[in-house]
């Protein structure tokens, strides 16, 4: 098998996985919508920043490799900020993170737009 | 190479796996979290040869598993890479001192990959080709040691005990003396007792050390004297000492045992081993013609000793007394 033939079954995996990482990307989406609703209204709003994070660590995963390099940057610096602002004694979030957030969301709601 | 991946992400699994068959990897096994991987790997029938582990998983993570898995044995030296979007120090430094061997960046690239998995493949053949090459020695060095086995007569030079010098010196050293000096100079020998026995039951290195560890006993007993010794074969010592009447060697005899009992000897298959020494009685050399007479003297004393007869009754009756004496000689306390 030369690099060509390796190259291609790499390319056709990366095309099969594709709509599968949109598919779970959509029901992440819909996830992250509520959760970023509940974070103005709940008291503690920890848990659901970590479900955030979690749910950032699996786009940055795959993204760039399928392509969605905006996505990937984006989940990335979305999961470091929350870890770094969950390490405060915070325990409201910061505009600034609350905006990073906001951008994801947007980012992933335009790739399933698209 | 038996590959096992490790991580929460199906997709990334699904694309790991592609990848590296693509790539001529055709025996990975892969597991969602690492509970399940923990289970294969227990119960594996063929071993792993390297492992991707991905180190943000639920429950227990990457670095916990890298950690477990160093802690098995047959896994000592095997790669693991870990994989991870984690670019922060902190996380690749407790991976590393969980036992990773090198680690894979997401976004995920199917090249560096491949690349990573291929430095892994050359590490562990290096490092199967050191511990083939050190079972070979290890056979090797059992081939040579029965080979140059010495006989149990030879007198084996004990390199590594302070104070004991070859039985040849010795014998040069009588040669040396003047005629004047054998009126106070007596030979002396002593023989461990069954000493075919032991040389039996144990390697040859082994066999050696005991010898090592008698001569050692012995010297200590006798350093209040003035006695060169060295060993003559056949489990015998030899020595030339002066003024011999200022000494008790019923009481050195005792010490000597006294010594190599705490010792707590032990033959190769970890069996106790009885080691006992009989000590002769010193034979004044006197009035000879030459050195020569003194050697054939010393000979004769170490050939005279009646090897294999423990004395009855001595051991335990003057044992107390012997023990008071090693007591104080070494400050030691029964």
């Amino acid at each position: 098998m030369n690099v060509m033939q390796h190259s291609d079954i790499i390319a056709r995996k990366i095309a099969e996985i594709r709509p599968r990482f949109l598919a779970e990307l959509s029901v992440r989406l819909d996830r992250f919508d509520v959760l970023r609703d509940q974070i103005d209204t709940v008291a503690d709003p920890g848990p659901l920043l970590d479900e955030l994070m979690q749910g950032a660590h699996r786009n940055s995963g795959l993204a760039a490799t399928l392509g969605f390099h905006e996505l990937g940057q984006l989940s990335h610096r979305a999961e470091l900020a929350i870890r770094d602002h969950r390490a405060t004694a915070r325990p409201r979030p910061t505009s600034d993170l609350l905006d990073l957030i906001d951008d994801l969301l947007g980012e992933m709601a335009l790739i399933l737009q698209d | 190479m038996r590959l096992l991946a490790v991580d929460d992400d199906a997709l990334i699994l699904d694309l790991l796996k592609t990848t590296l068959l693509a790539n001529g990897y055709d025996k990975v096994v892969t597991a969602g979290d690492a509970k399940q991987a923990a289970a294969i790997i227990s119960g594996a029938t063929e071993p792993f040869d390297a492992f991707l582990l991905d180190i943000m998983m639920p429950e227990v993570t990457g670095i916990e598993l890298a950690r477990w898995i160093r802690k098995i044995p047959q896994y000592q030296a095997a790669p693991i890479l870990m994989i991870t979007s984690m670019s922060e120090k902190t996380f690749i430094d407790s991976a590393f001192k969980a036992g990773a061997s090198d680690y894979i960046t997401k976004p995920f690239d199917p090249v560096e990959v491949v690349t990573r998995v291929r430095l892994a493949e050359r590490q562990y053949q290096s490092s199967r080709q050191v511990r083939d090459s050190s079972l070979q020695i290890k056979a090797l060095t059992a081939q040579l040691e029965d080979h140059y086995r010495a006989a149990l007569s030879e007198p084996v030079v004990l390199e590594d005990v302070d104070g004991l010098i070859e039985y040849m010196a010795l014998q040069n050293y009588l040669l040396q003396l003047s005629r004047g000096d054998f009126f106070a100079t007596s030979v002396l020998a002593m023989r461990i007792v069954d000493v075919g026995n032991i040389y039996t039951r144990c390697s040859a290195s082994l066999f050696r050390d005991i010898l090592a560890d008698v001569a050692e006993c012995a010297l200590s007993a006798l350093a209040q004297t003035e006695c060169i010794m060295a060993y003559a074969g056949n489990g015998a010592f030899a020595g030339v000492i002066a003024f011999p009447e200022q000494h008790d060697f019923d009481e050195i005899e005792l010490m000597i045992n006294l010594m190599i009992e705490r010792l707590d000897l032990t033959d190769d298959k970890q069996q106790p081993i009885e080691v006992r020494v009989a000590v002769g009685k010193p034979i004044p050399v006197g009035i000879t013609k030459s050195g020569r007479d003194a050697v054939a003297k010393m000979q004769r004393a170490v050939e005279d000793l009646n090897w294999n007869q423990p004395k009855p009754g001595r051991r335990q009756g003057r044992a107390a007394t012997a023990r008071s004496l090693f007591s104080r000689a070494f400050s030691m306390s029964f």
